[in-house]
């Protein structure tokens, strides 16, 4: 079986696992408090996880472009409250507008 | 006197609006998925099978240089959270199980924060009716992403490598609620960068889940 769909299969059901657990196992029971608030932390930590290592590194080394200026213009304008169709435009339009005049 | 319920179609609708950036971030995915020579029956089985987005692109990044189990663990990771949120909806989802469990499926950082109805209360079928419009439109636009991905050139020409991460910042910083929040966020991130440049983008993100562990301010 090739990697990919190695990948596909094994990801595949660990996700969906993932979402049905809360089903499967619920009952009457609930998780203890505690845990559910670390469980809870992982959206936060996970997500600036993704977030940074997409916009500085490429092949695992950091590679400074036109990406993080996008990134950063974009974050301006979600911070600011606009919608998030909003601050992804602003952040493909930067990055795309400095490498047509030549960035990286 | 019947109170007004809510309905499938009200959870389409409130996903009307995000539909356009979900098929816009999934194009992105199916022509990532083919610049890094993943088959188009794969890459589709993927999304129809993984659908979440932050998964899928950490994956489809470092299978080619780290393996697929590397890019498994990666996956896995990001989707941990899901786990907890899958807790908070089982509730609305009564009923056999199996049926429950396949509902669940349609849940995805989206269509679960859409699904809240009264406060703090996750409503089934705004769940159902947001998870099926965005699922219908991420597989779709996997599909057509990889399809044209030759003819639409380089995706870093019109910016598509910044535009999936701004994607995300927008749904980290509605995580960002309290100053743990902004704590694990902020560990999270140095971890996954200090890692990753030693080790690989994979372990980078497994050792992010350490952001989960900062005490409580």
């Amino acid at each position: 079986m090739s990697s990919w769909w190695m990948l596909v299969a094994g990801l595949g059901v660990l996700t969906v696992l993932s979402k049905a657990a809360g089903v499967l196992v619920l009952s009457d029971r609930e998780l203890p408090d505690s845990v559910a608030d670390r469980l809870a932390l992982l959206a936060p930590a996970l997500f600036a996880a993704f977030v940074a290592t997409q916009t500085f590194l490429d092949a695992g080394a950091v590679v400074v472009d036109s990406r993080i200026v996008g990134v950063a213009a974009g974050g301006v304008v979600l911070a600011r409250r606009a919608p998030l169709w909003a601050g992804v435009a602003v952040a493909a339009a930067t990055t795309a507008a400095l490498r047509a005049l030549g960035g990286p | 006197m019947q109170a007004t319920e809510t309905s499938i179609l009200d959870g389409v609708r409130r996903a009307a609006p995000i539909l356009p950036v979900a098929g816009a971030v999934s194009l992105a995915l199916g022509m990532l998925a083919q610049a890094h020579g993943m088959p188009l029956s794969a890459a589709v089985a993927m999304s129809a099978t993984t659908f979440a987005g932050t998964a899928q692109f950490a994956a489809i990044a470092v299978l080619p240089a780290e393996g697929a189990l590397a890019a498994i663990v990666a996956g896995a990771l990001l989707n941990l959270r899901y786990v907890p949120m899958g807790f908070s909806i089982a509730p609305a989802l009564r009923g056999p199980r199996w049926i429950g469990a396949l509902q669940a499926q349609l849940m995805v950082d989206e269509s679960w924060a859409l699904a809240h109805g009264r406060p703090g209360v996750i409503d089934r079928r705004l769940l159902l009716g947001a998870g099926a419009a965005l699922y219908v439109t991420w597989n779709l636009a996997t599909a057509l992403g990889y399809s044209v991905s030759t003819a639409l050139g380089d995706p870093r020409a019109w910016g598509a490598d910044a535009a999936v991460p701004a994607v995300f910042l927008g749904l980290l910083l509605a995580q960002l609620r309290g100053s743990t929040e902004r704590w694990s966020a902020a560990v999270g991130a140095l971890v996954a960068l200090g890692v990753s440049v030693v080790a690989g983008v994979g372990l980078g993100i497994a050792a992010a889940t350490l952001g989960a562990l900062v005490p409580r301010r």
